[in-house]
């Protein structure tokens, strides 16, 4: 937890946290968090990191490196820090501006109303979301199952001086919130993934699960916000895929692209992106009344323009907008053409690259 | 999303029936901002600038200042419509928001991507930029100084304190060369070029303007970065634009003559005082963090400027 806010953080805390295995009210401290009731207890790391975890599972390419990144920076100052950036980036493998620091990254978050909201970023990785928005935010929470990426996360928190923001390492199907608290859940590059959480499980009826549990955690009108790739993005017909896929596995039947996998790449299919419309469908079956969809190009990682739902004429006029034109790549440019034609036949949107989603609680 | 179109529809867009919003992420670090577009009828009508971070939203407050300032010098002028009108700035949900009136047209970078007539739009592009900068210095004019001791102020702010380079000496001391209001990043990607009439329709992002900035600076901007987007910002692409390729020299040649016309200044001393522009660019390029390739490019250039004055123009 960010020690500077310590006493507004925790009544705040209080409120919505509850024992992750009996639902009970938390004990809050500055060195750790415990259940009243089941007596469970969860220390905090030096950087106020919360361990609902055990696990030393990493997340990027080298761990050992982010480990010694850490281990600088807890020397530094935030102008040394800022001042160093690129030698830090020559160093270490997994630090690097654009993925780690880059506020751009948060910039489609002016389309919600996020002030005075209690926020949880899941899968907030390095905080290049969760930083932003928490100047806007009651309070922000962090949820990663990657220490390290914590960790960064709250001493860079630190150096920006943010003060209403908390890091937990924890796991995102088992969230030490009490049901309906939460105002908003950030679920960027995440949701794909969640058929990699439960052995067995189809990937589908995991990811709906998750949803459900979202679902109860949020406050009436509660918003959970997705990024994820739409499995009918039209370079797939190229061969590039996402998420390590082989080529042309998002468009394949998800029995024949699970064969295909087993053969060639030793594992089941379990990644699953959707279409618009299954997207859609899975948000309304776990009960969101609205459901809107947003087109982000060249995607939602970092989007360049995002185009408006009902709004997809707004393509070709955001297109002639400075600096879009200033990426010469031949392929960028066909890529840009294809849409044009996809936006002329009223096709956009269905076979965009991407998706930002918000789904509402509540009618 | 409805916090934005309602505020827009209440105070800008009153007729609209359907107001959307689409995000432009602009690219200038964490400082910068993201500009939103509201779009009705598949078409946008109003456009407005959101700080990413309190830093900028002070640059959003310069810029509105500013906006006003260089709309009330161009009152009345033929130029005064192509200029952004400030609506509003103010502060929603937390975020710093400047709305602006939207200017429909082709940013000059796209302007001058095409495949084609790359040579022929670069030409047109650089000519209409440099009547419509000696337009903005003429309209300006009241605002002109040419008092040595303002101009060594203003230096003397470039340089950081350390002693004058002589080529900053010929500024002060030349009288030709004064001191004007200056938009401060005079650049393709801030101007917009009418298609069909093909004139500049606008220019925007006026965050570094000043009332005693160096016109000569914007037009040796409007020239560099226009060029680079031709040769690029690699060792090589210096040499391209200024001595190799024939066409391009000719070209910008024939726009400081232009503008040296104009305003009786003599082109051998804007040549010799070029090096003034680099210095800006470095000491931009470092407040503002941008690209490390940049700030070598500027610093190549400086250098350059310096050693082969005599071949960088044909007279």
């Amino acid at each position: 937890m960010g020690k500077m806010n310590y006493i507004e953080n925790q009544m705040i805390l209080e409120h919505i946290l509850a024992c992750p295995r009996c639902c009970s009210k938390l004990r809050i401290s500055k060195l750790d968090w415990s259940c009243l009731k089941c007596g469970k207890e969860w220390p905090m790391n030096g950087e106020g990191v919360v361990r609902l975890l055990d696990s030393s599972q990493f997340f990027g390419a080298d761990q050992e490196g982010m480990r010694r990144l850490l281990e600088e920076m807890r020397g530094m100052s935030a102008e040394v820090f800022f001042n160093d950036i690129e030698r830090l980036e020559k160093t270490y493998l997994d630090f690097e501006y654009n993925y780690c620091l880059d506020f751009s990254r948060a910039d489609w978050t002016v389309l919600g109303d996020f002030k005075d909201k209690v926020i949880v970023d899941l899968g907030c990785g390095y905080g290049t979301i969760s930083h932003p928005l928490a100047a806007r935010a009651k309070i922000m929470i962090g949820v990663d199952n990657t220490l390290e990426r914590l960790t960064f996360s709250s001493l860079l928190a630190g150096f920006r001086q943010i003060k209403n923001i908390v890091f937990i390492h924890g796991n995102a199907f088992n969230l030490p919130f009490k049901e309906g608290v939460i105002d908003a859940f950030i679920c960027v590059g995440l949701l794909e993934y969640a058929g990699l959480w439960e052995q067995g499980g189809r990937p589908i009826e995991v990811q709906r699960e998750f949803l459900e549990h979202l679902y109860r955690h949020l406050s009436e009108r509660g918003e959970v916000w997705i990024g994820i790739e739409n499995k009918l993005n039209p370079v797939y017909l190229l061969g590039k895929t996402d998420h390590g896929d082989l080529p042309f596995t998002p468009l394949m039947p998800r029995i024949v692209a699970n064969v295909v996998s087993c053969l060639f790449k030793g594992e089941p299919y379990k990644i699953w992106t959707h279409s618009q419309r299954a997207y859609r469908k899975l948000l309304k079956t776990v009960g969101f009344e609205t459901v809107e969809f947003y087109y982000p190009f060249p995607g939602y990682k970092k989007p360049r323009i995002i185009v408006p739902p009902e709004q997809m004429k707004a393509f070709g006029c955001l297109l002639k907008n400075p600096g879009f034109g200033s990426d010469s790549s031949i392929g960028r440019k066909a890529a840009i053409q294809v849409y044009r034609i996809l936006e002329q036949i009223s096709l956009l949107g269905v076979f965009a690259p991407e998706f930002l989603i918000r789904g509402v609680k509540g009618s | 999303m409805k916090y934005l179109t309602e505020y827009a529809k209440i105070h800008f867009l009153k007729k609209a029936s359907k107001v959307e919003v689409a995000i432009y992420s602009g690219s200038r670090g964490k400082d910068g901002f993201v500009t939103l577009f509201f779009i009705s009828n598949n078409k946008p009508k109003l456009v407005a600038k959101v700080a990413r971070t309190s830093t900028a939203l002070e640059n959003l407050r310069a810029e509105y200042i500013n906006l006003k300032h260089v709309s009330r010098l161009l009152q009345g002028s033929p130029l005064e419509t192509t200029i952004e009108n400030p609506l509003d700035l103010v502060v929603l949900n937390g975020l710093g928001i400047l709305f602006k009136e939207y200017k429909d047209g082709i940013s000059g970078i796209q302007y001058l991507h095409s495949l084609f007539l790359k040579k022929r739009r670069m030409e047109r592009f650089l000519y209409l930029s440099t009547d419509w900068l000696i337009n903005f210095t003429k309209q300006t004019q009241e605002s002109h100084i040419n008092s040595p001791d303002v101009k060594q102020r203003v230096i003397q702010e470039l340089v950081h304190g350390k002693a004058l380079p002589n080529y900053a000496r010929v500024f002060i001391d030349e009288n030709s060369f004064f001191l004007a209001p200056t938009h401060g990043e005079f650049l393709p990607s801030n101007i917009l070029i009418d298609q069909r009439t093909k004139r500049v329709k606008g220019v925007f992002d006026f965050e570094r303007f000043r009332m005693d900035g160096m016109p000569i600076s914007d037009l040796t901007g409007l020239i560099v970065t226009s060029g680079m987007l031709l040769f690029g910002l690699d060792e090589a692409a210096i040499n391209s634009m200024f001595l190799r390729n024939g066409w391009f020299v000719k070209l910008y040649t024939n726009c400081v003559k232009k503008f040296c016309l104009e305003f009786s200044i003599d082109i051998h001393a804007f040549r010799e005082i070029m090096p003034l522009y680099s210095d800006r660019a470095i000491e931009l390029c470092q407040k503002w963090n941008m690209d490390e390739k940049l700030l070598q490019f500027h610093r190549r250039l400086r250098t350059f400027i310096i050693e082969k004055k005599n071949d960088i123009f044909i007279i």
